[in-house]
């Protein structure tokens, strides 16, 4: 007996913690979920970070740049040779005649230009890592040269893509020199002495800065733009990319040019933003990256980001650090070189600057643009892409395609729960409740398919159709209604159901068909180039296939039966006995549907509605099928929207790990989780509160 | 005495789903005094309380045949709306059923329902029908509160208020003391007295007790069947039925 009695205490003992147990992993587990989440996406806060690697003596050399492996740089002596280190490699510039008095390169230094006692040489630099037996090295291919007969030239810049273009100074005079064959043939670009200058990529723009004012070539040696600068111009640079040029002058300023084309073809140079900063600008390097770029001022080497204008980082040097600052071609160091034959080598690590709170939830101005955006283009086609991560698109989009999904499902779930906790007959409920529960069984994939594929194309090709069914039917309701009211009045008891039936669904049936025949006129008559086409003209509205009415359809579709069964649970738990008081005092079914009912039931219906939004919002499927996509910032119905779902759904498999588009999407997943879980602990809390509302009455 | 019928049922007999629980009852209730309707449980006692208002109409199933007249007319009449006699019979339920909302509010919803009344009218009214539920004193101070915040008596006594706010001719009460403790049952007992020296009140009570004390008349039904109808005094002192006389010594269950 107290054997049987020790059993059973036992059991329930187990029980208890099996229940437990699972409560706990379910809750640890949604913990876990957040934690991992939070885990992922904090590095975005990492700050930008300069260290110290190594400082080398790179005497007697006139040009040093980082190379591509760890720890490798490569210097040029004034002897001509080139050494690439660690491993050692010397080899001689081909047909150099020493000793060279300067040397620069491009940014990139794809081309290196020489100052020997013959003239200008110019090289083009390979410098790429290929396997020695085991190991990886720097294997450096030297070109042989393009030649100019010009001594005592300052040399200011050199690029260019399949021939180089030189920039020199001589006699106060500014010479550009491009290819004819192997031989350079200079043209006057300028009767100033310009001060530095920078060649692009192409090779089909060439930037002068001289004292007061910045200049834009082409590739020719046309003048397309001039602008003010704010001092003498000390260094010039292009941006990754190309679009922008940086010009640093003597009282520090580092300012941002962009070239705009105007309308009717001409060129603006547009200042747009300028970066301040102690003492002259010695030096500027963009980074091979991203947007970022190094400034040398003396004593002081910091990191910029142009997006943002935001200092990532900065660092200390020698005061005799003036002659050289580059980044290594992957980005991650960053080469100070002094007069003096000294060159600090500095780890960079510059963190995440395109996402910060700014850029993910302001408006930006980003490079090429003339105003400021909220955009989201993760990705581009080339390399120089800036990443353009406002989450604002995303998070309107997923509010966008709750909001017509809701438009369309809530009333109808709203007013078919009503009737039918009200005044269906049990027969009637027993087939609506499950059918409508089915309807959430259907697979969201299906639904999108359905929507995209066979909705869209029909929407598009019938917009007047429906548009005219939105006006049509409700009239046909009200008159169903209205006929209903007017019947005999021996039928109420008896016929009353299925006559409101078959009356309201032959009247939505004649409605339909009325349209159906008369919408193609009616359109014709209207719009005699088609709606479409006086949307576009008239009112400047695009039409997209696929927008958000089909999504508002097709979404509102998945959440109809969240709000149906939750609606109908709520209205169906009011109690009966308020229902015949309401009827006790003389209330119609209706008004007491309406005036005790409803109001009784409401903090379930908002429940409803809330639950019903959350899983709006997190729906993914169907808007990624149905809604196209695009993230626009457009209320219109008839275009579509890129939700934060859809947006992890087709961006994280692309994705690099660890990289920022990667974070910035698990932020959104973040953000996401937050928002649908905060909507269903309130729905759930307005729920329960509702439950405790009737434990009384009930 | 025909003037002074209020309902006369004539071979009343109802069913829900065609199983009849009452069975060709025949009955004419005065319009003075409070009648009592007794008997044991499934005696039908209730729903022919209901067929009185017409409330069976919302139940499923439910058909009747015979005749329910109200001061002579037939209330099942095809010109008939049953909102418009419920106006006229209010009822109170056997559980207190107010409204999720505050006490002046219940009271009102009825008067919102079918008058249009300036704020000052409506306060008037739903003052009134407080008092003449014996309920203002206790919550004048408080009528904004939730109605639920009221004691089992009380809300009782606010259902009764907000039934006699839109004025009915009569008034049918279905157990109103059942789930209440002594002495609120004393006061909705002195109610019921009281509101049947001013209209005719029906009152369906298990509790014989309580219909000796407070109907002027009683009706015993058994099985669906109307067994006896006279004087209360009469009825339990000289019953005229054997069936009558078990059931009041409690020999039937």
């Amino acid at each position: 007996m107290a054997g049987a009695r020790d059993r059973a205490r036992r059991r329930e003992l187990w029980a208890k913690a099996l229940i437990t147990g699972a409560a706990m992993a379910v809750l640890s587990s949604t913990f876990l979920l957040f934690a991992y989440l939070l885990w992922e996406v904090l590095p975005l806060l990492r700050p930008a970070r300069l260290r110290p690697l190594e400082t080398v003596a790179v005497k007697g050399s006139v040009f040093a740049f980082p190379g591509e492996l760890p720890g490798s740089f490569w210097t040029l002596s004034q002897e001509g040779v080139v050494r690439v280190r660690p491993q050692g490699e010397a080899v001689r510039l081909p047909q150099v005649a020493p000793p060279l008095t300067a040397a620069i390169a491009d940014r990139w230094a794809r081309w290196l230009a020489v100052s020997d006692a013959e003239g200008i040489k110019v090289y083009r630099v390979s410098l790429r890592p290929s396997f020695v037996g085991q190991e990886r090295q720097l294997k450096l291919r030297l070109s042989s040269p393009f030649v100019a007969a010009a001594t005592e030239v300052k040399l200011l810049a050199v690029g260019g893509e399949a021939t180089p273009l030189v920039l020199g100074v001589r006699g106060g005079v500014t010479y550009l020199w491009r290819a004819q064959g192997g031989s350079l043939e200079a043209v006057v670009l300028s009767s100033q002495e310009g001060h530095a200058a920078v060649v692009n990529e192409a090779g089909d723009r060439v930037w002068l800065a001289s004292d007061r004012q910045l200049t834009v070539w082409d590739g020719g040696g046309g003048r397309l733009a001039t602008a003010p600068l704010l001092a003498p111009a000390t260094v010039v640079t292009l941006l990754l990319g190309d679009l922008t040029c940086l010009v640093g002058d003597r009282q520090g300023n580092v300012q941002a040019f962009g070239l705009f084309q105007g309308e009717g073809g001409n060129f603006l140079l547009e200042g747009f933003a300028t970066f301040r900063g102690p003492g002259p600008v010695l030096g500027l390097a963009p980074s091979p990256r991203s947007k970022a770029f190094a400034v040398l001022r003396p004593g002081l080497v910091q990191v910029d980001y142009l997006t943002s204008g935001k200092v990532l980082a900065q660092h200390a040097v020698p005061e005799g650090a003036r002659t050289g600052l580059a980044f290594a071609p992957r980005g991650e160091r960053l080469l100070v070189t002094e007069e003096s034959g000294g060159a600090h080598v500095l780890a960079a690590d510059l963190g995440h600057p395109e996402a910060t709170l700014g850029t993910l939830f302001g408006k930006v101005r980003y490079e090429g643009y003339r105003n400021t955006t909220w955009t989201w283009q993760s990705t581009g086609g080339s390399n120089a892409f800036e990443p353009k991560l406002s989450l604002v698109p995303l998070i309107f989009g997923s509010f966008k395609g709750a909001f017509y999904a809701m438009l369309f499902s809530a009333p109808l779930a709203f007013l078919a729960a009503l009737y039918t906790s009200q005044f269906a007959t049990a027969r009637l409920r027993q087939w609506v409740k499950p059918v409508v529960e089915l309807l959430a069984g259907v697979p969201s994939v299906v639904v999108g398919f359905v929507a995209a594929l066979v909705l869209a194309p029909w929407l598009s090709a019938h917009l007047g159709a429906v548009l005219l069914a939105l006006f049509v039917l409700p009239v046909t309701l009200l008159t169903a209604a209205w006929l209903c009211e007017l019947r005999p009045r021996p039928w109420q008891l008896r016929l009353q159901e299925r006559w409101e039936r078959v009356l309201t669904l032959g009247l939505l049936l004649v409605g339909l068909g009325i349209v159906w025949l008369f919408a193609p006129g009616v359109e014709r008559l209207l719009f005699p180039g088609g709606l479409l086409e006086f949307l576009h003209t008239r009112l400047g509205v695009s039409y997209d296939q696929r927008n958000a009415l089909v999504t508002g359809f097709a979404l509102g579709f998945a959440v109809l039966p969240v709000i149906f069964t939750l609606a109908e649970e709520a209205l169906s738990n009011v109690p009966e006995s308020l229902v015949n008081a309401a009827l006790s005092l003389g209330a119609s079914r209706a008004r007491a549907a309406w005036t005790v009912v409803v109001p009784a039931a409401a903090p379930g219906l908002v429940a409803a509605l809330l639950l019903g939004f959350g899983r709006a919002v997190g729906e993914t499927m169907i808007v990624l099928m149905a809604s196209g996509n695009a993230p626009v910032l457009s209320f219109s119905p008839f275009s579509g929207m890129r939700t934060m779902a859809a947006c992890i759904a087709v961006e994280l498999p692309e994705a690099a790990y660890g990289e920022t588009l990667y974070r910035v999407l698990l932020l959104v997943a973040l953000l996401l989780f937050a928002f649908t879980l905060v909507t269903n602990l309130l729905g759930q809390r307005i729920a329960r509160g509702l439950r405790r509302r009737f434990g009384v009455a009930r | 005495m025909s003037e002074n019928v209020r309902f006369s049922l004539q071979n009343l007999t109802c069913a829900y789903s065609g199983q009849v629980v009452v069975r060709d009852v025949s009955l004419d209730i005065p319009a003075a005094g409070v009648t009592a309707f007794i008997g044991p449980s499934g005696c039908g006692k209730s729903t022919i309380l209901r067929c009185l208002n017409r409330m069976n109409d919302v139940v499923p199933g439910f058909s009747l045949s015979g005749r329910v007249l109200l001061d002579g007319e037939d209330l099942y009449g095809d010109s008939q709306d049953p909102v418009l006699i419920r106006r006229r019979v209010g009822m109170v339920f056997q559980r207190s059923n107010p409204f999720p909302t505050s006490i002046f509010n219940n009271v009102a919803y009825g008067l919102k329902l079918h008058f249009k009344l300036t704020r000052a009218q409506l306060e008037l009214e739903v003052e009134q029908a407080l008092r003449a539920a014996a309920l203002w004193d206790e919550v004048k101070d408080r009528l904004q509160a939730p109605a639920t915040s009221l004691s089992g008596g009380q809300q009782q006594r606010l259902c009764i208020a907000r039934a006699l706010a839109v004025k009915p001719e009569v008034m049918l009460f279905d157990e109103p003391a059942s789930a209440l403790d002594p002495v609120a049952t004393g006061k909705v007992e002195e109610l019921v007295m009281d509101l049947g020296r001013r209209m005719t009140v029906v009152i369906v009570t298990h509790n014989l007790a309580q219909a000796s004390r407070v109907a002027d008349r009683t009706a015993f039904f058994l099985r669906g069947e109307l067994i006896e109808f006279n004087r209360t005094v009469a009825l339990f002192t000289n019953p005229q039925r054997p069936e009558t006389e078990a059931y009041l010594l409690g020999r039937l269950a």
